[in-house]
């Protein structure tokens, strides 16, 4: 991971969530707050531990939460700011 | 199961009006396709498309209560299981070629195609060709997010009617293109098509530009009629078969019903002789198979990714962290 990988995986996700223009990023190394139409506060963080890597979630003034991927990182991420985007679930046909 | 157990389907799809009927008009009076069963599906409770093909009544059906890709996905179904147990009364049949109402989202019924596992022999979906109007195309992508979603499906892009126009206008292609650089762009004078566009073996291509054409088209862009456009990624390291479905299942969860199409070769480190081939509709799925041999000389993973709000930066970037992060958990399971 590179600090410039982290800041494009949060901005390119904001941006298919289509709530990019509504949010406020600050982004320093591996860590970015994001403001949300000025009411919802979010830090996310990825971390490198001796037992592995880590995100890390926090709302203002909540409990955090660690996920141990990007994925996992990132499906939270939506239920804080876009708790009602429809998601899509992959589905291998099998065809043969 | 063999070849011969398969029936190929060819969908034909375009904006009203494109020359759709005028194609398979054009293609049913060819010898080499007098075996070829036609669906038409007509929006409306008269049909008329089927008057203007000249084709005996038992080859065609007609599904003219609705629009196929709205309401009529099991009428689809029913029309294919119709077909098929005509074929095992003897009516002989080797293609079936599928024409859509003008204002159709080819997704749903590619999926449905896919999705399919009853029928048998199996309907495989071979192709999907799509008409645009070289006079009224810019205009019809530029208003009706149904052509631009047409286009973006597309195998084979058909410019039609280009005898009316002096030129095809440039713009017109490049607007393609940036909706769907996979697709391959071919012109028909008067209805007519090579009729190897039906019947050639048809190669799953992908890519149709370098990376540094890719950036030059999308600065080209800046005045794009669609907000629907594709990306290419390159990739040259080999990826862990897990890391795939994990990237294909976080491209879903966090693009929705915004990844229109996902189609390439993937580089698995598992399997380095033989690509992965990868091709998604929405959210549903090919199973994936593995080609025998690289189609191009690098081996690196090619994928196309067709949708909204989708950037190119960002999907590498999640490759990459995917990627690291099986690699990671590999390692510590190793130890």
């Amino acid at each position: 991971m590179t600090p410039e990988r982290f800041a494009t995986i949060i901005s390119g996700t904001l941006k298919a969530w289509g709530v990019e223009d509504q949010c406020v990023l600050r982004t320093e190394d591996f860590s970015c707050l994001i403001t949300l139409n000025s009411n919802v506060f979010v830090e996310i963080a990825f971390e490198e531990q001796p037992f592995g890597n880590i995100w890390r979630l926090r709302e203002k003034d909540q409990k955090g939460s660690v996920h141990p991927s990007v994925g996992a990182a990132l499906k939270s991420l939506a239920l804080i700011l876009c708790p009602n985007r429809k998601v899509g679930r992959v589905v291998f046909a099998n065809q043969k | 199961m063999k070849q011969s157990e398969f029936i190929p389907l060819t969908l034909i799809t375009g904006f009203l009006g494109s020359g759709k009927t005028t194609i398979i008009k054009n293609l049913l009076q060819r010898e080499e396709l007098s075996k070829t069963a036609v669906i038409i599906n007509e929006f409306g409770e008269i049909g008329l498309d089927h008057h203007f093909i000249e084709t005996s009544d038992e080859d065609l059906v007609e599904l003219s209560t609705g629009c196929l890709c709205c309401v009529m996905r099991g009428d689809l179904q029913e029309a294919i299981a119709r077909l098929l147990t005509k074929r095992e009364g003897g009516w002989s049949f080797d293609r079936i070629i599928l024409e859509t109402t003008g204002m159709a989202d080819p997704a749903p019924i590619i999926q449905s195609l896919v999705l399919d596992k009853i029928s048998a022999p199996k309907v495989i979906l071979d192709r999907v060709l799509v008409t645009v109007d070289s006079v009224t195309g810019l205009k019809s992508i530029s208003e009706f997010e149904e052509c631009s979603r047409q286009v973006a499906f597309a195998d084979i892009l058909l410019l039609t009617k280009t005898d009316l126009v002096e030129s095809v206008e440039g713009s017109l292609e490049k607007e393609l293109m940036h909706i769907n650089n996979n697709a391959e762009i071919f012109k028909s004078d008067f209805g007519i098509i090579d009729l190897e566009l039906v019947l050639g073996e048809y190669k799953r291509q992908t890519i149709a530009f370098t990376e540094n054409e890719i950036d030059k088209h999308s600065h080209s862009h800046s005045h794009s009629h669609s907000d629907i456009m594709s990306v290419s990624l390159y990739f040259k390291k080999p990826i862990h078969a897990v890391a795939l479905t994990l990237f294909l299942e976080l491209l879903a969860e966090v693009l929705g019903s915004d990844l229109i199409r996902l189609k390439g070769f993937v580089y698995i480190k598992e399997a380095p002789e033989t690509p992965a081939v990868v091709h998604g509709v929405q959210h549903i799925f090919h199973p994936i198979e593995w080609h025998q041999s690289w189609p191009y000389e690098r081996k690196e993973t090619q994928l196309v990714l067709i949708g909204r709000n989708i950037s190119l930066p960002w999907v590498r970037a999640i490759l990459e962290t995917i990627e690291e992060e099986v690699e990671e958990t590999t390692r510590q399971n190793e130890n």
